[in-house]
């Protein structure tokens, strides 16, 4: 057989066998050698910039050289690849090939054939015949030579191809893995586990982390590690590749082009201080893209070769996979994360539903009990009732802004018997029924008076910052939530002790934008956590509760007025009446009077003339008798209707306030106030001590009652002499707080009152009397200390002047009324 | 032999007043009104010791008629009588010497009478 076609045949063969790719191309060429005087045959390969020429294969295998595996394009080898035409060199040593001869691979040669190695399409490269004797090859030889150079080319074709599919499938199959995990679950968590274990078994990586971050809030939504991850691998490396753009690849002393010196120094700086255990040879990291708020990472660490379980670098081809994943599962995540989002949005929603239509049937519970005395105890109830917001025990304090204190006014503790068992279970309750059922736990469990009562009763707590949450909750205005009570500096241990605290929690009560109490709940029988959530819920609460209050005591405040309206009226009318009567029953007397005088005086002449006749006489008696008795009815009458001032008479007004104060003895000893009396030398003055006495003693009610927690009162009589006139005055001086402003001017009107008890006629009574008397009221009303009246009269000397004056004028004007 | 002036618009009441005085051992003067009081008590030979009077009458009233009295005339005690009971307590404000409330029972103005003629 021909020489040529036996090669032929051999490298056809070793071209279609089974051994691997390079090794194929390694047999040929070792084919090669020897055969026509060839003494080295190197297949280069073309760079895909067509620069530079890369020792592919050489054989024999065993060459020396200086290790250059690079050739430079621009020779006479590139041109002839270039060219697409072989080229034959005979002498090597000529001078126009001196360069050429330098690169260490062609040194010692004499001729050199170039054979440009390409199919149809491409150039792959280039193979080189090298002998030290004068290499001749005839037509024949060339097309042989020919045809192995394209056996050649067709085996780096294929070699690239079956790479190609390769990649292809393995990326198919990472899809197939991944989008598999990743469709099999919506739950968040679930799909982050799986994401994480994936990723790494899927490069082959000993361990994989993900991390999400929200945008601008920086906050992680997601953090999650798979396998084994180094502890060193703290969250600042990965904040710190998370802001580093694009995916890279850190390969422990490795010149990969993909190495980055910012995750060098990374690596370094982490790496140091980590101990030898967890030092990391390799990891690679990519950015996940989102179209919502988020960033986020995946990384995985150190890969482990299929083969012996060494340790490996990761590949470019690695850092395209997890691209690969980071694209597809980004999505997923995204969604999952959203979905989680609604589904969160979802809960919550259902939650303040839910609790809105507790707080409403709580709130249509407190309309329907307007009375004032009920609705703390309802608030307390809907707080501490399973029904309700379900605390163990809960405590509404009020604010005594006087004595600066807050004191329980209600509390309420969870028991379990509050079911009652005849009714039906709340969710079935509709509106009406729930709110009387709130209605009817609230009286039920007012006449249950539980021991634990006795701890919450008497509870003081003195209004100043020091003193606690509860003082801060009513001074600040904002609700507290307290975890660990006995390791807060802040609280009051005495009542933390006293009321066997863990934790507690406490809203202010607003009415009208003020904070006039407190609400306090605990869990302190069933323990349970007080949450942000139960706060929430406790501040609308509260809230409402304010306001109900604030209506029911409105709607007190009217009722009481209104009742005292309506009584100050009857006695209005009554005492109409009763001038009415006076007025008709005066004008009646002089009528009568006149007439009476002379029948009753002429018959007492009669009388005397017949002083013989016995009978007649006693007929005259009869008369006289009957007309003494019209003239005393005449004089009752007057007497009853008659200005009193037939009583007047100058009087020691020291004496007459002394006696007063006795009056009022009891309520002031049980209203614990204080008298302090000063009694001044001071002259008489003139009127009628009973009405003079009842001034007083109105005044000294009107104190008491202002002072219902006991006070002190100032009474005190001096006399000064003004420019136009002297005054006898007494002053009265309480610490009851004073009165509003606003109201002042109202305080003498019959018809205004702001005191929960008595008529509100006291003061207009005692302005009528002291008028009455030339004497005048005045006021100094100090709101929120107290408030002074001081009663003036004229001295008796000067008030009989002002008499005669007014009596002149008063009879003439009788006069001019009998005229008419 | 002391001499009383009445003053009273009721005719019925000056009779009366009158006759019981007269009874008492008195000169009594009768007047109707305030007027003729004072034009009485111009004449000299008319000037009473005393003088009874009503606070209600036609005319010049008791206390205008009181007033003119004891400014030219301070020295005779008026007595007002009338049938006001509520006045009693101004009578010493109006400088009257006293007050008695009308009564059919004479022994009340009569005392007051012998007071103020210090018998």
């Amino acid at each position: 057989m021909d020489r040529g076609l036996e090669l032929l045949k051999k490298v056809i063969q070793v071209a279609n066998s089974s051994i691997g790719f390079d090794d194929r191309l390694q047999g040929i060429l070792d084919l090669l050698i020897r055969k026509e005087g060839v003494e080295r045959a190197i297949l280069f390969s073309m760079t895909p910039d067509h620069e530079t020429l890369e020792l592919k294969k050489i054989s024999p295998r065993n060459v020396l050289w200086d290790g250059s595996p690079f050739l430079a394009a621009k020779t006479p080898i590139g041109d002839t690849i270039h060219n697409h035409i072989p080229l034959l060199i005979p002498r090597l040593n000529r001078k126009e090939h001196k360069a050429l001869v330098k690169h260490s691979l062609l040194k010692g040669f004499n001729s050199l054939i170039v054979l440009p190695v390409e199919d149809d399409n491409l150039v792959y490269g280039g193979l080189c015949l090298l002998s030290k004797q004068s290499l001749k090859p005839d037509p024949g030889q060339w097309e042989l030579l020919d045809l192995v150079a394209r056996e050649l080319a067709g085996i780096i074709r294929n070699s690239r191809v079956y790479t190609e599919s390769k990649k292809r499938i393995a990326e198919l199959s990472v899809l197939y893995q991944v989008g598999k995990v990743i469709g099999s679950t919506l739950e968040l968590d679930d799909l982050i586990e799986r994401v994480v274990a994936i990723t790494a078994q899927v490069i082959n990586a000993t361990g994989s982390a993900l991390m999400i971050l929200e945008k601008d809030s920086e906050t992680v939504v997601v953090e999650r590690k798979f396998g084994s991850v180094p502890p060193s691998v703290k969250e600042n490396i990965f904040r710190d590749l998370l802001d580093q753009k694009g995916n890279q690849i850190v390969n422990r002393g490795t010149t990969s082009p993909s190495r980055n010196r910012d995750a060098l120094t990374l690596k370094d700086k982490n790496h140091q201080g980590s101990g030898e255990t967890h030092q990391i040879s390799s990891f690679m990291c990519i950015a996940l893209n989102f179209k919502g708020p988020y960033r986020g990472r995946l990384c995985v660490y150190e890969k482990i070769s299929l083969g012996n379980g060494t340790t490996v670098y990761f590949s470019e081809e690695d850092l395209s996979v997890l691209s690969t994943i980071g694209n597809i599962i980004a999505s997923s995540l995204e969604n999952a994360l959203t979905f989680q989002k609604i589904e969160t949005l979802a809960r919550k929603n259902e939650w303040m539903v839910r609790n809105l239509s507790t707080l409403y049937q709580i709130d249509s519970a407190m309309m329907t009990s307007s009375t004032l005395k009920d609705l703390p105890q309802i608030i307390l109830e809907a707080i501490t009732l399973k029904e309700g917001l379900g605390f163990s025990r809960a405590i509404l304090l009020l604010a005594d802004e006087d004595k600066k204190i807050l004191t329980p006014m209600a509390w309420s503790i969870q028991r379990e018997s509050d079911q009652d068992p005849s009714l039906k279970k709340r969710d079935h309750l509709t509106g009406n029924e729930l709110s009387g059922y709130f209605v009817r736990q609230a009286a039920q469990i007012r006449n249950i008076r539980q021991e634990a009562d006795q701890v919450v009763h008497d509870i003081k707590v003195p209004l100043t910052k020091e003193s606690g949450i509860l003082a801060r909750t009513f001074l600040e205005g904002r609700a507290f939530l307290v975890d660990r009570v006995m390791e807060d500096p802040r609280i009051n241990k005495e009542l933390a002790k006293r009321l066997n605290l863990d934790s507690f929690a406490s809203v202010p009560i607003y009415a009208k934008d003020k904070v006039v109490g407190v609400i306090e709940v605990d869990n302190f029988i069933n323990k349970r956590p007080i949450t942000e959530e139960d706060l929430y819920l406790l501040s609308m609460l509260a809230h409402q509760a304010g306001l109900a209050l604030e209506n029911a005591r409105l709607y007190a405040f009217i009722e009481k007025t209104n009742n005292e309206l309506k009584v100050a009226r009857e006695r209005l009318i009554e005492s109409e009446k009763m001038v009415a009567i006076g007025e008709m029953a005066s004008g009646l007397a002089h009528e009568i009077r006149n007439p009476l005088v002379s029948i009753g005086g002429f018959v007492r002449r009669l009388n005397k003339k017949f002083s013989g006749d016995d009978q007649v006489q006693s007929y005259f008696q009869v008369i006289i008798n009957e007309v003494e008795r019209l003239e005393k009815t005449l004089n009752e009458i007057m007497d009853f209707s008659q200005d009193p001032r037939g009583n007047y008479r100058e009087w020691d007004l020291n004496r007459i306030v002394e006696e007063a104060l006795g009056l009022i003895q009891r309520e002031l000893d049980e209203g614990q106030i204080k008298v302090q009396k000063q009694w001044g030398k001071i002259p008489k003055v003139f009127g009628d001590n009973r009405q003079l006495g009842h001034v007083f003693y109105n005044l000294f009610l009107n104190s008491c009652q202002a002072m219902p927690q006991g006070g002190l009162l100032t009474v005190r009589t001096y006399s000064d002499k003004g420019a136009e006139r002297s005054w006898v005055t007494c002053e009265i001086k309480d610490t009851g707080g004073g009165i509003p402003p606003e109201v002042l001017h109202n305080i003498f009107n019959p018809f205004f009152t702001t005191k929960v008890h008595g008529s509100g006629l006291g003061l207009p009574i005692v302005h009528k009397i002291v008028t009455r008397h030339n004497g005048e009221v005045d006021i100094d009303n100090r709101p929120g200390e107290g408030i002074s009246f001081l009663i003036k009269f004229p001295s008796a000397k000067e008030a009989r002047q002002q008499l005669q004056r007014i009596t002149t004028i008063r009879e003439e004007n009788h006069e001019t009324d009998i005229n008419r | 032999m002391k001499r009383i002036l009445i003053a009273d618009d009721e005719e019925a009441l000056q009779r009366l007043y009158k006759e019981e005085f007269e009874d008492e051992g008195y000169e009594v003067l009768v007047a109707g009104n305030g007027n003729e009081v004072i034009s009485l008590l111009e004449d000299p030979s008319h000037l009473p010791d005393l003088i009874v009077m009503d606070i209600r009458m036609p005319g010049m009233n008791g206390i205008d008629t009181l007033r003119i009295i004891k400014e030219k005339y301070p020295r005779i005690p008026v007595i007002l009588c009338s049938a006001y009971s509520e006045f009693k307590q101004d009578f010493s404000v109006w400088a009257s010497d006293d007050y008695v409330v009308k009564s059919s029972d004479l022994t009340e103005l009569k005392e007051a009478v012998k007071k103020h003629l210090k018998e």
